[in-house]
C-alpha cells in the first residue's frame, strides 16, 4: 500500500485531502503541528496521526525516516497564515519571518525530507498547495504573496530536477475560504481533495509541473 | 537632481544600472556589502556616483542608510533592489536534496528579507513626497522555475525567491499605487560580466550542452548573452517619466531564453 504524507493535516484541506486519498486505497499519515488535531481527524478517516512542525527540518527529516518512505506529498500546512496580515508598509518587520517560515521554508524542508526516499523509489508525487497569490501579489498579504510565488516556481524546478526519477510535483491553488460560505468551504475542500487525488493517481502520469486553479473562477476577481 | 538607492550597487548588473541611471541625470547611491566594490564601481562611474557600504540582510542597517541618503540628498525617489546574485552568495550547484539547507537562508535572507528592508524602509520618504519609484531585480529563474542544475547555483531556492521577488511586488504595487510610486521588476537571464566576459559566457555554454543536451540555453537572438547595459537601460526606463502607466509588471530581460 502507498504511504502518503500531508502536512497540515488536521487542517481544512489537509483533512479533506486525507479522506479522499484513503478512499482511493492510500496509507494516509496527518501531520501536524496541532497533534490532537491530527488524531481526531485521523480517526474520523482511517488514517494515522503525528505531531510535527515543518519548520523544524531536522523533525520533518526524523518523520520522513520514520515513517517513510512516501509515495506520495502533499505540502497542506500553513492555511492562510499571513495572507491578511494587512498592508506591508504597516507591518512590523519582526512578523515577516515567521510567514516565511512556515510558507516558504515549511514547503522546502517537507520536499526535502521526502525526496531522497522518492528518489530511491524511482517514483512519487507531490501536490504543493500554494495559493493565486503567488501568481498575483495580493496587497493585504504582500509577504504571504512572496512565499506562495515562490511556491509555485519552486514546483517547476523540481519538475525538471526530479523527472529523471519519475517524480511528478504539481501546485493547486484552491479557493479562498474566508470568501465562501461555510457550506460552500466543505464544498470547496472536497474539490481541492479530488484534484489532489487526481494528480498523485497514475491517471495523471503526463501531469507534472502544472498550477492548478480550484478557485471556482475567484482569482478571476 | 532625483536620487537613486540601488543595493548591489558594486556588483555587476549594479554597476550597469549606475551608469544607465547617471546618463539620464541621476545622482546613485552605490550601496554595498563590500566597500571595495561600491567604491571601485563609483570611481569608474565619476561624477553622480556615491558609494556606501550596506547589508541589506538587516532591517536597521538598511532603514539608516536609506534615511541617511535622503537627508544627504535631500530626498529619495528611487530604490533598485540589486543586492544578491548566487556567485556573491557562494552558493554551490546542486539539487534541492543536494544542496546544503544552510544556503538556503543566504539566498532567502538578501533575496527576500534584503528586498522587503529596503523597501518598507524607503517607502515612508516617498509617500512623504507623494512620488517614487521601485525597480526590485528578480530573474529569469522566478518567472519560470530554475534551469537545470548544471547551470544554476542552488536553482531551487534560488528561483523559489526570485518567484517571491515578482509577486512581492505586485503586492506592494497595488499598495503603493495611491501614493503616486510605482513598483515593478525585472527578470535578467544570462549576463555578461566582469567576471564573465562573452567567452567565457560562451564557452561555459557549450560545455553545459556537451554534458547535459538542451541545458545550455542562448537568446534565440544574434546577441546571444545579455549586458549589465541591457539591464541598467530598463532599469532606468521604469523609473522615468516614459515609464508612468507601468506599476506591477516583470520585464522580461532574458533576451527570449525563457521562450526554449
Ligand atoms: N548576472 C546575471 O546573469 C543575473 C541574472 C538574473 C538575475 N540576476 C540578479 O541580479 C542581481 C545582481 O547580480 P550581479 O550579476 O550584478 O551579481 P554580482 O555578484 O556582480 O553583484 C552582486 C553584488 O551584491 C552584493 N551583495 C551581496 N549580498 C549583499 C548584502 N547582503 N547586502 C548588500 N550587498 C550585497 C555583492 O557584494 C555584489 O557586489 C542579483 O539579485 C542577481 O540575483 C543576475
Amino acid at each position: 500500500m502507498n504511504s502518503v504524507l500531508i502536512t497540515g493535516g488536521a487542517g481544512r484541506l489537509g483533512s479533506a485531502i486525507g479522506k479522499r486519498l484513503v478512499a482511493d486505497g492510500w496509507r494516509v499519515l496527518l501531520a501536524d503541528k496541532d497533534g490532537t488535531a491530527a488524531e481526531a481527524a485521523a480517526k474520523a478517516i482511517g488514517a494515522t496521526a503525528i505531531t510535527l512542525d515543518v519548520t523544524d527540518l531536522a523533525a520533518v527529516e526524523r518523520a520522513a525516516a520514520q515513517h517513510g518512505p512516501f509515495a506520495g506529498l502533499v505540502t497542506a500546512a500553513g492555511g492562510r497564515f499571513g495572507a491578511q496580515a494587512g498592508p506591508f508598509t504597516e507591518s512590523d518587520p519582526a512578523t515577516w519571518r515567521a510567514i516565511v517560515e512556515l510558507q516558504l521554508k515549511g514547503v522546502l524542508n517537507s520536499c526535502r525530507s521526502v525526496l531522497p526516499g522518492m528518489i530511491a523509489a524511482k517514483r512519487g508525487g507531490i501536490v504543493n498547495i500554494a495559493a493565486i497569490e503567488g501568481l498575483r501579489g495580493h496587497p493585504q498579504g504582500a509577504i504571504f504573496s512572496a512565499c506562495k510565488g515562490g511556491v509555485i516556481v519552486l514546483t517547476e524546478t523540481l519538475v525538471r530536477e526530479c523527472r529523471p526519477h519519475g517524480i511528478r510535483v504539481n501546485a493547486l491553488l484552491p479557493g479562498n475560504p474566508d470568501s465562501l460560505a461555510k457550506s460552500q468551504a466543505a464544498d470547496d475542500a472536497a474539490d481541492v481533495a479530488e484534484m489532489a487525488a487526481f494528480l498523485l493517481s497514475d491517471k495523471a502520469a503526463r501531469t507534472t509541473g502544472a498550477t492548478i486553479d480550484v478557485t471556482a473562477g475567484w482569482s478571476l476577481h | 537632481m532625483p536620487t537613486a538607492f540601488v543595493t548591489g550597487g558594486g556588483g555587476a548588473l549594479g554597476r550597469g544600472i549606475g551608469r544607465a541611471l547617471i546618463d539620464k541625470g541621476w545622482q546613485v547611491v552605490l550601496a554595498d556589502l563590500k566597500p571595495e566594490h561600491a567604491e571601485e564601481v563609483a570611481a569608474a562611474l565619476g561624477a553622480g556616483a556615491t558609494p556606501t557600504t550596506l547589508n541589506v540582510n538587516e532591517f536597521a542597517l538598511a532603514k539608516a542608510a536609506i534615511d541617511k541618503a535622503a537627508k544627504d540628498f535631500g530626498s529619495l525617489d528611487a530604490l533598485v533592489n540589486c543586492a544578491g546574485g548566487t556567485m556573491a552568495l557562494r552558493v554551490p550547484k546542486g539539487t534541492l536534496v543536494e544542496n546544503d539547507p544552510e544556503h538556503w537562508d543566504r539566498m532567502i535572507n538578501v533575496n527576500l528579507f534584503g528586498t522587503f528592508n529596503c523597501a518598507y524602509a524607503a517607502a515612508p520618504h516617498m509617500k512623504a513626497a507623494k512620488r517614487g519609484g521601485i525597480v526590485n531585480i528578480a530573474s529569469g529563474a522566478g518567472m519560470r522555475g530554475g534551469p537545470p542544475e548544471s547551470r544554476q547555483s542552488g536553482a531551487a531556492v534560488y528561483s523559489a525567491t526570485k518567484a517571491g521577488v515578482i509577486a512581492f511586488t505586485q503586492a506592494l504595487a497595488q499598495e503603493l499605487g495611491p501614493h503616486g510610486i510605482r513598483v515593478n521588476a525585472v527578470a535578467p537571464g544570462r549576463n555578461e560580466s566582469r567576471a564573465k566576459p562573452l567567452a567565457k559566457m560562451i564557452e561555459m555554454q557549450q560545455s553545459e550542452e556537451a554534458r547535459e543536451p538542451g541545458s545550455g540555453r542562448a537568446s534565440p537572438l544574434p546577441r546571444p548573452f545579455g549586458k549589465p547595459s541591457d539591464i541598467g537601460d530598463a532599469v532606468a526606463f521604469l523609473l522615468s517619466a516614459e515609464a508612468d502607466y507601468i506599476t506591477g509588471c516583470c520585464l522580461d530581460l532574458t533576451g527570449g531564453i525563457r521562450l526554449h
